[in-house]
């Protein structure tokens, strides 16, 4: 009657689950994007049929500014003092010259200030915030917006 | 002697507890689950602004030319300017191009188009009396109808095919 099985209970193979569980984690290690932690995703970009997507070399730097209905700067979820928060960036940008242009106050800066506004902003608040950044240096800009009306649903 | 050792390896052989990785994988999986928001893809338009110069009005090149020898070196010469004038609620009431009534009322899906097709010929027909674009915006206007204006602008080519890259906006004084 009995089945030879004086071992004891039965031990699940736990090995093929646990290379589905590693797969799927090297899977979401490769996809997170820290980066996305300073897009403020509750804004509503304004939709341009020819806005396309950033192609980029890796080197370059980006400041990303988040301007919401209210025209104020918002950078990861916090709302920052516009000029304060530009000269300090102004500053940051400044080190990574080399050169005569390292000396120099009017050289332009090679950081892209990223510009994520909301579409009903109203232009006077934009133009503090391209005003304060072109007065530090800033001069390369990259306006966001979506380019079909579905993904800004 | 060797059969005594072979049967005591046999019995001492050992079994990794996979449970306790099992464990501290799910929970790296439940973490990398519950913070993994895929982010939307974005366009951008990429401009190089430098600071504006006003410009109150046209001036074309070649009609400085022919009073000044010197040659282009006003500021605002050859310059095209949008005058752009929103309602109270950001969008556009009105916009003029240069000194010539072009749109009247809300943004329509085909006014970009117009504009595009305008600006087009003012630079095609001007024989290269322009190569540069000002838009004087009022400080109400909402960015997306900002934004479509300078999407339009930045896709204008100069008469010699060259891409207009002196694009500027400055702020119109509020009423």
């Amino acid at each position: 009657m009995s089945h030879g099985g004086d071992s004891g209970g039965a031990e699940p193979n736990l090995t093929p689950m646990l290379d589905m569980v590693f797969q799927l984690i090297t899977f979401f290690m490769l996809v997170i994007n820290f980066k996305s932690a300073s897009l403020d995703l509750s804004l509503k970009l304004p939709v341009i049929g020819s806005a396309r997507p950033l192609e980029t070399e890796g080197g370059e730097d980006f400041l990303v500014l988040n301007v919401n209905k209210q025209g104020e700067v918002v950078i990861y979820g916090h709302v920052v003092p516009l000029e304060q928060y530009i000269a300090n960036e102004a500053r940051a940008s400044r080190r990574k010259l080399t050169g005569a242009a390292a000396s120099d106050p009017a050289a332009e800066l090679p950081t892209t200030v990223v510009i994520r506004a909301d579409r009903g902003v109203a232009f006077k608040d934009l133009n503090r915030v391209f005003t304060e950044c072109q007065k530090r240096g800033f001069r390369k800009f990259a306006l966001k917006a979506f380019n079909m009306e579905e993904q800004s649903a | 002697m060797s059969r005594r050792h072979r049967k005591k390896r046999q019995a001492e052989e050992v079994e990794l507890n996979l449970a306790a990785m099992l464990d501290m994988a799910f929970q790296l999986l439940t973490f990398f689950i519950l913070t993994f928001r895929p982010s939307p893809i974005e366009g951008q338009i990429a401009l190089n602004l430098p600071p504006p110069v006003a410009v109150t009005q046209m001036r074309p090149i070649k009609e400085t030319n022919q009073q000044d020898s010197k040659g282009p070196s006003l500021p605002g010469l050859g310059t095209l300017v949008i005058t752009v004038n929103a309602a109270e609620n950001g969008d556009l009431a009105s916009l003029v191009l240069g000194e010539r009534p072009l749109l009247r009322g809300r943004m329509r899906p085909g006014d970009a188009n117009a504009l595009d097709r305008e600006l087009q010929n003012v630079f095609s027909l001007s024989g290269g009396s322009f190569d540069a674009i000002q838009l004087h915006v009022d400080p109400k206007l909402n960015y997306e109808t900002f934004l479509t204006l300078m999407d339009v602008c930045a896709r204008q080519k100069t008469a010699d095919g060259k891409k207009i890259e002196k694009l500027s906006f400055i702020e119109l004084k509020a009423k």
